[in-house]
């Protein structure tokens, strides 16, 4: 079986193309200010336009789950996988993951962070530890790498 | 099959490993249990009745009794939830048809007439959670549609894709207050010959998930407990039932919600 492909069209490329970039990238509605959850191809409240604007990265646990079993066997290597709904600073309810060796002590009501280039998906994760860390972890990588 | 069934699922879930439904109603379940207490014992009954009743149904894809305590045991798929939380897809079909009274008579079978129905899609448009499906929305007019409450239903039949959503439909439809259902389940028995009969075929969580043909599962099990043709599952005096449909899960939340309350004509 083929790896499953993430067939989107180019709307959400910002989205994509941000986390590549370390950029958690989200839409907000031109006309009514709306922030949807996930990408969407006009804005859901007004179907006004939608411009995609750099967020803050940060938000909280509403919820979560560990899971033991995943729906593809290409996932099964970052077994267990730490699913939540993230309520970011703007609003949106984002789902996703959390990457970091703390994952499994996600709590509601924690503070989550974006976790830039540093996780395993092409969409946004998020990780329990706060930006500084990650920026000196990263740091520390590059830093091996060039000598 | 999930994971290809909807595109914000496709496109925004499927490339977190998001485990299907059984991810996204466990983040039901966890918030459920965080804002109101609800436990894996008071939801654990919900399985354990349905199988009971499954026992009783030869169509029932599961054949063996489960004990409250092999269902808190089971292993964790995505938790809260454990094995026997999850519902199993499978083949399968479901057919009624809608005939004429005076027809349904003229063969000896007593009709069985829609008193009332209602229906919410995107009930919460804004919203990435199933914790308000929107079966609230309908809930009153329908029963005042049919005039009656829900004391008045002999057999319940509920979308049975995960026992949280059991326990959520109870509340949404007024057989106990938002949030209470796990102490509702505690109370309550939900046993063909108990307090409140629901899912008296065994439901989809022992019979199986035929897809998205599951729902009718409740539909042909009212009827059948209207006919009186229910056999050993048979719930005595079975004269109004309420069978409840659910789902086209999206992202995080299940968009659809539909019920309706049938009752025995002689």
């Amino acid at each position: 079986m083929n790896e499953p492909s993430n067939p989107t069209g180019t709307f959400d490329a910002p989205l994509l193309d941000g986390v590549t970039a370390g950029t958690l990238r989200l839409q907000r509605c031109a006309s009514c200010g709306h922030i949807p959850n996930y990408p969407r191809i006009a804005c859901p409240r007004c179907f006004q336009p939608l411009e995609w604007f750099n967020a803050s990265g940060t938000g909280t646990i509403q919820t979560h789950s560990i899971l033991q079993r995943t729906h593809s066997h290409h996932y099964n290597e970052h077994l267990p996988i730490v699913l939540t709904r993230i309520k970011l600073q703007e609003g949106a309810e984002m789902i996703s993951t959390l990457i970091g060796a703390n994952r499994l002590d996600v709590k509601i009501g924690a503070r989550a962070h974006f976790a830039g280039a540093h996780g395993w998906s092409t969409l946004p994760q998020f990780s329990l530890n706060s930006d500084v860390e990650l920026l000196i972890r990263d740091h520390r990588a590059k830093h091996r790498h060039s000598r | 099959m999930l994971d290809q069934f909807v595109p914000a699922m496709r496109d925004y879930l499927g490339p977190h490993g998001f485990g299907g439904a059984n991810g996204l109603f466990a983040l039901i379940q966890t918030e459920h249990a965080h804002r109101y207490g609800t436990t894996r014992e008071q939801l654990g009954q919900v399985a354990v009745t349905f199988r009971d009743h499954a026992l009783l149904n030869p169509n029932a894809l599961f054949k063996k009794p489960l004990a409250l305590e092999q269902h808190l045991n089971a292993r964790p798929i995505a938790e809260p939830l454990h094995l026997y939380d999850c519902v199993m897809p499978c083949s399968g079909a479901e057919a009624v048809l809608v005939v004429d009274a005076d027809l349904a008579r003229s063969l000896g079978r007593p009709p069985v007439r829609m008193l009332g129905m209602g229906e919410r899609h995107n009930a919460h448009p804004e919203s990435s959670s199933s914790l308000e499906p929107g079966f609230d929305q309908f809930a009153d007019q329908l029963f005042s549609q049919a005039g009656l409450g829900p004391d008045d239903i002999d057999v319940v039949e509920l979308y049975d894709d995960y026992p949280i959503m059991v326990a959520i439909q109870l509340e949404q439809y007024g057989f106990c207050k938002t949030g209470e259902s796990g102490r509702y389940l505690e109370q309550t028995s939900l046993s063909i010959h108990g307090d409140l009969p629901t899912n008296t075929g065994g439901g989809q969580l022992s019979c199986g998930q035929s897809g998205a043909g599951g729902g009718m599962i409740g539909v042909v099990e009212a009827i059948q407990q209207l006919q009186h043709e229910a056999d050993e599952r048979q719930v005595s005096h079975a004269r109004r039932a309420l069978v409840s449909g659910f789902g086209l899960v999206s992202y995080g939340k299940g968009l659809s919600t539909a019920g309706m309350i049938i009752e025995r004509a002689e």
